[in-house]
Order: structure tokens, then sequence, then C-alpha cells
């Protein structure tokens, strides 16, 4: 019985000597990663989208001699007036004195040394001159034409904007793998992770303007693959209004796949949809 | 011995169990939180689908009064900027919809076509050509009922007036206000060289003349409680005040002081306020029950017109000269502050406040021509809210504060348009008219 026992008893040892070892060997001094496994110092990711370099500022606009009110737009002024009645006193003046319009001086055309500022001065003017010619009334077709320009612009920057954060998560993850990773790396691989995915799940987003800009937040818990695919999702913390939880959860329905986590072991997200103004 | 054993098992325990300890440390780590605040997209797609019968055994063509419930509906919808009607060409695959009832509807192929409701229309036709309707939306996403009514129909009036109402219903459920349906529009329409006062529904149905007296009647203003329109009356060579009473179809003559009586508008509490020049400068005074002028609400050096209040009867926004030009200012009557409200532009008019008191609506002369401009109070912000062409003026908010009615010049003759406060949408209110102007919103009407 004694034996019985001493093998039992060996056996139990060598297998806590082993366990010790696979300790010290995952988690111990010599150890790969020295990152903190969970860092509670670090704020929930505030998202914000990558924008293009600012273009360049346009030049100030010329004042101009304010122009008098459309014929149709005082008709009923006028006709006022014609009745035999202090009628004019009813209606703010329709030329008020004004102070006479700046115009840009001639002589504002530096000297031929300072080439540069002459040049950027000139094509200012250029501009200047040009801009009242330009000023027609615009026709609806016009109208609707810039309106449909300006969707297609914002649509182009948009997906810009999304290319760029690709491009940099991809640049981010490269300098992490080769330089053995570090936490400042990763922590701003998972920033822009998180803008990347904010803007596809937004851009599904669909829901009316609700009056009164209730408090309506809902949480959702995605869970992908490691291509980035939505495996599975579900609702964790209700709005407390029906059509605002399916509007959230078909967002996330409709994006389908997300990229792929800068993280191998990157396998859950929560998304907080908060219909709540932005603050700041 | 037994004990050393014992001592060994509660160690391989305990090593085990802090083994574990620290992936759950690393589980946490592996996943992200992510904010959205605000949708991408602030439409929602539905699609609607062709009126069907309640009982398979009707056979035979389609109503006329279901018909024209279906053209109401479709109409009405139109109107909502919130709402993107998805084509039967654009649905992927053949009829999602074989039926009335949640069994008969390809809710997945719906979903997949990107529709978010659904809405059908049944119908049964009933002896005296009666037809009784069943109005149903579904969210696409549940399969779940959101709204669902049923009529009976008399003629083609009564599918306008169930129409409305449906939509009423649905505009409420989406979005918690229902006014735009429930709210008349009032306006002033040219008639050869007089001009009158009309209403009509915000989509430009049922117009009822209500002024006829071959002179100018302008400037339209609903009391709070829908009850009164009061406008000015310009005939032979004087100004006069009147109120039009909706449950007697009376008009009431209110003499005032002074030479012009411009821009009247009702307070909360159903006083009347008017800007007039008994002392020579137009400014704003509140009439007195048994007429005559009240307190003064605002008076300067200059001319001070075009009051309008919020539905506390706190704020008052108006428009005033004294820095020389036409400009927009808010009285606060807790303090009796007045603040200046626009800064740009030479020529800023037509201001309508907001029921709640925060946004401020104005035309401005711009280079373009007149423009519908908003400034957010809380934001302390103006942004420009209409483009043209032509001229946009004489704003008018909805009473959910979220509507708004315009003049426009765009396609030639005055008309009225509308627009959120969003911006980036306007569609034309079908009135008929050489001229139409000055809108005026009322409140949720009851009837």
């Amino acid at each position: 019985m004694s034996g019985a026992r001493m093998r039992i008893t060996s056996f139990l040892l060598s297998l806590l000597i082993h366990i010790l070892v696979f300790l010290a060997a995952f988690y111990g001094p010599f150890s790969s990663s020295s990152s903190p496994t969970v860092d509670l110092e670090e704020e929930v990711y505030e998202v914000e989208l990558v924008r293009p370099a600012p273009q360049e500022e346009e030049p100030p606009e010329q004042e101009q001699e304010p122009r008098e009110p459309v014929q149709e737009s005082a008709e009923e002024a006028q006709q006022e007036e014609k009745e035999p009645s202090p009628g004019k006193a009813a209606t703010p003046p329709e030329k008020p004195e004004r102070a006479e319009a700046e115009k840009v001086p001639q002589k504002s055309r530096a000297p031929s040394r300072e080439r540069k500022g002459a040049k950027q001065v000139a094509s200012r003017e250029e501009k200047e001159r040009d801009r009242p010619q330009a000023r027609q009334t615009p026709t609806r077709d016009r109208v609707l034409e810039d309106a449909l320009q300006d969707v297609r612009e914002g649509v182009d920057r948009e997906r810009k904007q999304r290319e760029i954060v690709q491009k940099e998560l991809e640049r981010i993850k490269r300098e992490s793998s080769s330089s053995g990773g570090s936490s400042l790396s990763e922590g701003r691989a998972r920033k822009l992770y998180a803008s990347l995915v904010e803007q596809q799940v937004k851009s599904n987003w669909r829901f009316p303007p609700v009056s009164g800009e209730p408090d309506l937040v809902a949480r959702a818990r995605v869970n992908i693959k490691q291509s980035g695919e939505i495996a599975d999702y579900t609702l964790v913390e209700s709005s407390g209004r029906g059509d605002f939880d399916d509007s959230v959860l078909r967002a996330i329905e409709e994006t389908k796949s997300l990229p792929e986590p800068p993280e191998e072991g990157l396998r859950e997200i929560t998304i907080i949809f908060d219909l709540r103004e932005q603050r700041g | 011995m037994r004990s050393s054993l014992t001592w060994c098992a509660g160690m391989v325990l305990l090593c085990l169990g802090l083994s574990l300890a620290p992936f759950s440390g690393a589980w946490a780590s592996q996943s992200l939180q992510v904010e959205i605040h605000g949708p991408g997209q602030k439409k929602v797609n539905f699609f609607l689908a062709q009126p069907r019968p309640l009982e398979e055994s009707e056979e035979g063509e389609i109503p006329e009064h279901a018909q024209g419930l279906e053209k109401a509906v479709e109409s009405n919808l139109s109107f909502l900027p919130f709402l993107h009607r998805v084509e039967e060409g654009d649905l992927l695959g053949e009829g999602p919809v074989r039926g009335l009832k949640g069994q008969d509807i390809d809710f997945k192929r719906l979903r997949m076509s990107k529709v978010d409701f659904l809405f059908t229309l049944g119908y049964r036709s009933r002896r005296k050509e009666k037809t009784q309707m069943e109005l149903r939306v579904f969210s696409t996403r549940s399969g779940e009922l959101f709204v669902g009514r049923g009529y009976v129909l008399r003629g083609p009036e009564q599918a306008r007036i169930a129409a409305r109402r449906f939509c009423a219903e649905v505009m409420e459920e989406l979005t918690g206000k229902a006014g735009f349906f429930r709210s008349r529009l009032a306006y002033v329409r040219k008639q050869g060289k007089s001009k009158e006062i009309f209403t009509s529904t915000s989509q430009g149905d049922d117009a009822r003349q209500i002024t006829d007296y071959g002179a100018l009647s302008l400037s339209p203003a609903w009391s709070w409680d829908g009850e009164n329109i009061a406008f000015t009356l310009i005939q032979g060579g004087r100004h006069k005040l009147r109120v039009f009473k909706r449950q007697t179809q009376e008009i009431r003559d209110i003499s005032l002081p002074g030479n012009t009586i411009i821009s009247p508008a009702f307070r909360p509490d159903g006083t009347i306020a008017v800007s007039t020049d008994p002392k020579g400068n137009p400014d704003i005074y509140e009439i007195e029950d048994k007429e005559g002028l009240g307190r003064t609400l605002e008076r300067s050096w200059a001319i001070d017109i075009s009051p309008e209040f919020d539905r506390e009867g706190q704020l008052m926004v108006f428009v005033s000269s004294r820095l020389g030009n036409p400009h927009i200012f808010l009285k606060d009557f807790q303090d009796n502050k007045v603040s200046r409200i626009s800064y740009q532009g030479d020529y800023n008019t037509s201001p309508a406040l907001s029921p709640d008191g925060r946004y401020i609506a104005f035309s401005r002369l711009t280079e373009e021509g007149h423009r519908i401009f908003l400034h957010d109070r809380k934001k302390e912000s103006t942004k420009q809210l209409t483009h043209g062409p032509g001229n946009d003026e004489d704003p008018a908010f909805g009473p959910d504060g979220y509507f708004l009615a315009f003049a426009s010049s765009r396609q030639g003759q005055y008309g009225l348009y509308l627009t959120s406060r969003q911006g980036g949408w306007n569609k034309e209110v079908p009135i008929e008219g050489d001229s139409v102007k000055s809108p005026a919103w009322s409140p949720v009407l009851r009837d």
C-alpha cells in the first residue's frame, strides 16, 4: 500500500513541477510579451475619422455693394406705399446708408523682387476679377448638378479616408511584427482598427431623425473570424425601443465583414450605438 | 504519508488554478469597444406593396377606393425626407410579398434588398360602395407588425383622410411626432389684383379660402390652439387687423390706433402681438382683450416688426433696423434682455421661432438672392438651409419644429416649399395659384 501511495505522491510532485515550469516559461521573465494584458488606464477609444490633409485656404471674398431688394420681395411693401397712408414707415429701409465697398487696391502688387508674394497676390486678384463674371443666377439644373457633384465628392472623400486609415493600419502592423511589437504600436493599431469598424458599421446604420433627441443607446457584441468576417452578433443592452434595436442589428447584419483585425487574438467587438449628440 | 499526499494534491490544484487565472485576463484584452454616435444614414428604406384582397375569394380589379388610398399613402410618404422608397425593380428575386400575413412574406429577401419597412394594403369590398381597408407596416428585421390600422371608405375624400391619419401614425411611431399630417398651412394667394388668405393641409390638399375682400389680406398667423387666424387687411387705404375664427367661420375686426398694422402674431396665452406705429415708428405691442393697445413688448428709435414667440411665451424674435439695416433679434422676457441673432448680410427679415425656442429661421438677402438661414441657439451657429435659385423667403416652422415651409420663386412664380431644419432637401407643396407666399403653420389640430 505504501508503495502505491509513494507512486501517487511521486506522480503528483512530478505534475506540480511541470506546471511550475510551464508557468515560468509562459509568464516568467523569459516570456517575450512584456505588455500588460489589461490596461485599466486606457480609455474607451474615442474614434476620430482620419481626415485628408487640409486644403489651401481660399482667399477672402471681396466685399461688394449690396444690391437692392428684389422686386418681387418688396412688392407688398411697394403696394403698401402706394396707399395714401404712411406705409413707408412700415417696412425697414430698402436703401439704408452703407459704407462703400472696399476694393482690392491696385497697388497691392509687390515689387518684382518679391516674386512669390506677387504671384500669390496676382492669382488672388485674378480669382476676384473672375468671380463677378462667374456669378450668374444658377439654374435649377445647375443647382441639382452641383448638389450631385457634392454627394459624389463626399462619397469619394469618405472612401479616401477609409483607404488612408487602412494603409496606416497595415503600416503599423508591419512595423509591429518586425520590431517584436510594442504596447504603443499595438494601442495605435487598435485605435485605427476601431475607426475602421466605426466607419463601416455607421455607413450601414439607418435610423430616422427622432424628435426631442432622446437618449437612445444600445450595445451589441460582435464576434469576428480571423479574416474579419462577422461570425455572429447579439444585442447585449437594449435601448428600450424596438425599432432602434432593430436598426443597430440591421447595421451589423448588412456590414457582413470587417477588416482583418490587427491582432490575432482579437475576436470580439462591443459596439455602442449612441443617438445622443456628440459631446463637445 | 497521507498528509503529504493531501498536501501534494492541494498544491497541484492551486497551481492549476493559478495557471488558468491569467488566461481570463488575456481573453479580456482580446476584445475591442467601439462607439458610434449617430447613424450614417438618416433615411430608412420602405417598400409599398400593391393592394391585395383580404379574402382570396375576392376577384377582379382593385376597387377604386383602394387605389385612391394607395396613391394617397404613396404621395404622403414622399413628403417625409427620412423615408426612401425601394421600387419593385430594385428588389432581389421575385415577389417577396405573396400575401398580407407574415407567413406569406419573405422578410429575408426584403432585408437582402435593404428594405427596412414593408407597407401592405388589404381591401374587402362591402355593400353600398364601401371598401374596408387594412393597412400594415412590418419591420423586415424582426418580421413584427410596426403599425396596423383599419378604415372603411365611402369616397375618395375619405381615402385621403385615412391616408393622412395612417401616415401620421407611422410618422409618430418612427419619430415620436405626427404634427406634419395633423396640421394645416395658411398662406396668401394672389387673385387678380387682390390677395386672399387660404388654408390647406401640409401636403396641399383640401384648400379652403377664408377671406374674400378683393383687397390685400396679408401676414396670416395661427393661434396656438389652432382656433383663430389673425391677419392684416389693407383696404381703402387703411390697415386693419382681423381675426378669423375657424369654428364659426366669422371674421372679427379689431380697431387699433396707428396708421400701419404689420405682422400680427399670437402669444401662447391667446393674446395678439402686432407691430404698429402710434408714436411714429412701428414698435411691437400687445393687444388687450377689449381692443386697443396693451403693453409695449419692444420699442426703440428704429423700426421693430415681425414678432414670433416660442410655446412658453418667454422668447420673442423680431426684426429691427436699430443697427441701420434689418437684423434679427431675440428678446427674453424673463430678464427683458435683447440679443442679436444675425450678424452677416445687410437684409435679414421674416424670423420664425421653433416651438421649443431653440431654432430661429430667417430670410437673408445674399448675392444670389434671398435665402433661408437657420440659427441654433444651443450651438450658437448659423447655417444656410436653402440655395435657390430665385428667392427663398418667409420661413415658418411646423408644429414639431422639424419641418419648415417657405415661399420660393425658384420656378418662376412664387410657390410654397418644404424643407427640414437639417436642410439638404426640399419639396414643393402642390397648391394652385399664380403667386403663393407667406406660409403660416398651424399647431396640431384635433379635427
